[in-house]
């Protein structure tokens, strides 16, 4: 256990040493440097020189004297040659280089290059690159030519797959040659775009190697033309086309089979100087690539092709208002020997004019009808009279201002506005003015009375002048414009006078199109001086615009910027006479309609006339029209259109005929040229005839009862007077009596009766049914009538209670009509009362009257108590087994005061 | 990171938002080269040649972060002047007319970033470095070789242009605060 032990601590020392001397080999200096190399190896090549890169490992810092590399060159694996590159402290750590050239051609077979370091006795070990290629580099190739590259593998490298960008397998055949080197066969079937074509070489471990190919075609050179300019060379143009070797292997090209290039792509023309004489020669071009050559030639004599140069140094001379003078030189002296045509393109704000001049060495040119005070913008261009070829470029442009004049003539036109003669005049436009305009002159007579002009002045920006002229005489205006040259010749218009009958001609409609109108009017032998048509809004005041057309044109195409749609105008022609101009015909018109607004029509109202309804509103005013109305269409429910129409535009109503009850929406459209407008609607119900007939006859019959109501009430309240009125007091009678009372002589209103005496008044008592125990049946209502003066009102009977009377037959005072229900009715009179109450109230309490029969039998027995009359029943006629029985009695009656 | 008590002129500060963009070129220059460059995974060995012995733009963000803004502008400048004169080369030998003309205005924007650039590194007392290698001591290089020089300038560009505009929003930020 012991000895175990032992061992253990030997060899755990035995590591601690190791790893002690480890560590101290570790950081030791000299063991660093012995570590140093290269690192970063890149090889590549030019031409035949090999050129190689490489950097120090980072141990490399520790070295403090000089570092060698050794490099070997091996060609198809065999050393080639052996150099050495020393690197001093200093440049350890910065990137080394070294280059060879080879005795081969790099194509020829594989080139590498190993490289080790030594340092002291201490050499690390190679590190090798091989210069991994592909050949051809940078050739140009015909289009249509079938070629082969080759690559070549650097030591250690597998093959992938060489190719072409943009062509097929089919047009592609990959071979091995060697280990080492490998071949594509390809049809070149395209141009190189942009840049060469590339030629990739595919390599593993991801190594990409390349070159290049630049395929396209020999030059291509049409069209080509010779001509001279200075008549001392000849200058050649033709067209190219792109050979897809642009600035790699440029097209030279040579004239007349000179050896100096005459241009080179993309240069499409050149000259050479040569002797122009009057004969034909025939002019060759030899255009050349790296692909191939080609001649083209043109047959010319250069005295008919002479292209000139533009005129140079143009200026204006002698700048007047209305004209001006160009001069120029001319470069080519020769010029001035040839006849030339000139073209001067005067530039008027973007108006161009031409004109033409010619001359023998033309070099000056006299433009007229200029505007004064305006600026013109020229330029002029020349070529030989004879032989046309070509125009000259044009020259520069030149600049120049016409000095100022006096203002052209005033546009002038009358307006007659509210008793007004308003005179207005066109604004000058600047072509017009000549220079600022200072003032207007207006002056104004009568026709009769030249000589007495009247006279004012009218500021530079106002355009019109009102006038309160006498109205019913001609009158001459005449306005002129003045600026600082001077004043413009009159302009003169006759105000006619106001003859009613010299303005009424018919006014016609017109339809504006594409925001004018396309007016036209029969000739008038009076237009000596043409016509003028003026227009205006229909409605309002406005500010008169006008048109002057010549006497020769019936027809003007009127525009306006002002010009609105929807708008109504009023277009008048007149003819424009020695005189006052004459008013030819008048016209109105929209420019453009626009859909009326909905609610056109005013007071729109509507009205049944038996199965018809009639809908009218307001006549339309023009104000409310943006469209010419053409008719109106009636509506009804859901636009369901009904044959209610009218064309008639001043139409105020529209009926709907044939109509049903019930509810209808009536809508009325205006029709105009720009579809049905303007909708205004009603809601209204058709009712029966029957309906109205019953309410009319409703209606008289409230009416009637309500007049009887009044009347009564009338009557009601005026009964005293009425009655005073219709029956005069009569005078009482003077009763003379010794009755018991021992009055003698009294009235009867006087005469007051006891309680007793009043009980004496027999009673007419009527029972029917069954009487006999008091009870009545609701339907033989029993009644009561009673005498009853002095407020006695039938009331029961308490003192004295005689024994009913039964009567065979009715006689008591009847009335017809005299319902059968139970009521109350009370009748004031003087002389009694007569209270009506239902038997049933009483039939068990006090004497009364029952009716045992219907009253019909008795409609004629009772008499108003004019007399005492005793009413006998026929006892025999009497069914004995009757329930009713009636008994007559004498019923005494005071005289009425009244009769 | 130490910051300056200097303060930059405005019109250097002002140019710091970064004008320049390749985006307009970038694919049409590519197209000029043709397949398979401008395929979207293509990417052949970068090429060690003077055109592209500037700074690598890769560095990893934590470590250029670190860098004092001195060391960064440097790094700035060298590989703008590195890149400049490569794409003027690079637009010499361009054969398309379009391409050349538009490589040649891309320049111009890239001379005057760089002048951005030395004005601020002055204004902030900083050290200009030294001038790039001269590009005339090149060896001839065939043109396959030139395209993958091109592709890989103009990928190197980018980078750059990309990390140099967040790098000036911070430092501009950094200097206005």
């Amino acid at each position: 256990m012991v000895l175990v032990k032992g061992i253990m601590m030997i060899l755990w020392l035995l590591l601690v040493s190791l790893f002690c001397k480890s560590t101290q080999d570790g950081n030791g200096q000299e063991s660093g440097v012995l570590h140093c190399g290269s690192q970063n190896l890149k090889l590549t090549s030019s031409g035949q020189m090999i050129l190689l890169t490489w950097e120090d490992t980072p141990l490399c810092s520790a070295v403090q004297d000089v570092l060698i590399y050794e490099l070997e060159v091996l060609i198809a694996d065999n050393k080639e040659h052996y150099d050495e590159v020393a690197v001093t402290p200093d440049q350890i750590g910065s990137t080394h280089s070294w280059n060879w050239t080879s005795y081969l051609a790099l194509e020829c077979t594989s080139h590498s290059v190993r490289l080790r370091s030594r340092y002291k006795n201490y050499t690390s070990p190679w590190n090798q690159e091989t210069l991994p290629e592909v050949y051809p580099k940078d050739k140009h190739f015909k289009v249509g030519s079938t070629v082969t590259f080759c690559c070549v593998l650097p030591a250690g490298v597998v093959f992938g797959k060489m190719y072409l960008y943009g062509y097929s397998s089919a047009d592609m055949n990959t071979t091995r040659i060697s280990n080492q080197t490998y071949a594509l066969t390809v049809h070149l079937n395209q141009a190189s775009s942009n840049s060469c074509t590339n030629v990739i070489c595919e390599l593993y471990p991801s190594v990409e190697n390349g070159a290049c190919a630049y395929i396209g075609y020999p030059p291509i050179v049409t069209d080509l033309q010779c001509e001279t300019r200075d008549l001392q060379s000849v200058e050649c143009h033709w067209t190219y086309k792109d050979s897809s070797l642009p600035f790699k292997s440029p097209t030279e090209y040579h004239l007349l089979e000179s050896p100096t290039i005459c241009a080179k792509s993309p240069e499409t023309s050149c000259s050479q100087t040569v002797q122009v004489d009057a004969r034909e020669r025939n002019w060759t071009l030899t255009a050349s690539n790296s692909l191939g050559e080609v001649k083209l030639s043109d047959t010319a004599d250069l005295t008919k092709r002479v292209h000139m140069y533009p005129p140079e140094g143009v200026t204006a001379l002698s700048v007047n208002a209305r004209n001006v003078s160009l001069e120029w030189k001319w470069t080519v002296q020769q010029y001035y020997n040839l006849s030339l045509i000139c073209q001067v393109n005067i530039n008027n704000h973007g108006e161009n004019t031409i004109s033409e001049h010619f001359g023998v060495g033309l070099n000056f040119a006299v433009l007229n009808d200029l505007i004064p005070n305006w600026t013109y913008n020229v330029e002029i261009r020349c070529r030989t009279a004879q032989h046309f070829w070509k125009w000259s470029t044009w020259s520069t442009n030149v600049n120049f201002h016409t000095k100022g004049d006096v203002p052209d003539a005033l546009d002038v036109w009358m307006q007659v506005m509210d008793n007004q003669i308003i005179t207005i005049w066109k604004v000058p436009l600047a072509n017009q003015s000549h220079g600022h305009i200072e003032d207007y002159e207006v002056t104004w007579t009568k026709t009769t009375e030249r000589e007495r002009r009247n006279r004012t002045k009218v500021a530079p920006n106002n355009y019109s002048l009102a006038l309160s002229l006498d109205t019913t005489v001609e009158h001459i205006v005449t306005v002129t414009a003045r600026n600082i040259h001077g004043s413009s010749s009159p302009s003169t218009i006759t105000i006619p006078s106001s003859n009613p009958d010299r303005t009424r001609v018919n006014t016609s409609l017109i339809i504006g199109s594409n925001g004018s109108f396309n007016l036209s009017w029969s000739a008038s032998p009076t237009a000596s001086c043409g016509y003028i048509v003026d227009w205006c809004p229909t409605l309002g005041k406005c500010t008169v615009e006008w048109l002057k057309v010549p006497p020769n044109q019936t027809n003007a195409s009127i525009f306006s910027k002002n010009f609105k749609d929807g708008l109504r105008y009023t277009l008048s022609v007149y003819a424009c006479t020695q005189g006052a101009p004459v008013l030819l015909q008048r016209s109105e018109g929209y420019v453009g309609e626009k859909k009326i607004q909905d609610g056109l029509f005013k007071s729109f109202k509507g009205q049944q006339q038996n199965w018809d309804y009639e809908l009218s509103w307001e006549p339309i005013s023009l104000r409310e029209q943006t469209a010419l109305i053409q008719g109106y269409v009636l509506y009804l429910d859901d636009n369901k259109k009904v044959n209610f129409s009218t064309d008639n535009p001043e139409a105020t109503s529209l009926t709907a005929r044939n109509l049903k009850i019930g509810s209808y929406k009536f809508t009325v459209k205006a029709r105009t040229a720009v579809g049905e407008c303007g909708a205004t609607s009603i809601t209204a119900t058709l009712n029966s005839l029957t309906d109205d007939l019953i309410k009319t006859v409703f209606i008289s019959l409230a009416t009637v009862l309500g007049l009887l109501s009044l009347i009564t009430i009338v009557c009601y309240r005026h009964w005293t007077c009425i009655k005073e009125t219709v029956y005069p007091p009569i005078p009482k009678p003077v009763l003379t009596s010794t009755g018991e009372h021992g009055c003698r002589h009294f009235q009867v209103d006087q005469c007051h009766y006891s309680e007793a005496d009043i009980m004496d008044v027999p009673e007419l008592y009527c029972s029917a049914g069954a009487p006999i125990n008091g009870l009545v049946s609701q339907e033989n209502m029993p009644f009561v009538f009673s005498q009853t003066p002095k407020g006695y009102y039938n009331q029961p009977l308490k003192k004295y209670i005689p024994p009913p009377l039964t009567l065979p037959s009715m006689a008591i005072p009847s009335q017809s009509g005299l319902p059968s229900s139970s009521f109350r009715s009370e009748f004031p009179n003087l002389s009694y009362n007569l209270i009506m109450q239902p038997g049933n109230q009483q039939s068990n309490l006090c004497p009364e009257l029952q009716e045992g029969t219907s009253l019909e039998r008795s409609s004629d027995g009772y008499q108003p108590h004019d007399q005492t009359e005793t009413l006998t029943t026929n006892q025999t006629e009497e069914d004995p087994d009757s329930p009713m029985s009636c008994v007559s009695t004498y019923i005494l009656l005071p005289q009425s005061s009244s009769r | 990171m130490q910051r300056s008590r200097v303060r930059p002129h405005p019109a250097a500060l002002c140019c710091m938002s970064f004008p320049l963009s390749l985006t307009p070129f970038m694919s049409s220059a590519l197209t000029y080269l043709g397949p398979p460059f401008n395929e979207k995974d293509f990417s052949p060995p970068r090429p060690n040649s003077t055109a592209l012995s500037l700074p690598s733009a890769a560095t990893r963000l934590e470590l250029w972060h670190g860098l004092e803004n001195q060391a960064r502008l440097a790094q700035n400048q060298k590989a703008y002047s590195v890149l400049l004169a490569a794409v003027r080369e690079l637009a010499r030998s361009t054969l398309c007319p379009a391409l050349k003309t538009s490589l040649l205005h891309f320049c111009t924007g890239l001379d005057g970033l760089l002048g951005s650039i030395s004005a601020l590194m002055t204004t902030l007392g900083y050290a200009l470095p030294p001038p790039s290698a001269n590009m005339e001591m090149r060896p001839t290089m065939n043109d396959f070789a030139k395209k993958v020089e091109g592709f890989w300038i103009l990928r190197e560009l980018q980078s750059w242009l990309w990390r140099s505009a967040k790098d000036f929003n911070r430092l501009k930020k950094r200097l206005r605060g």
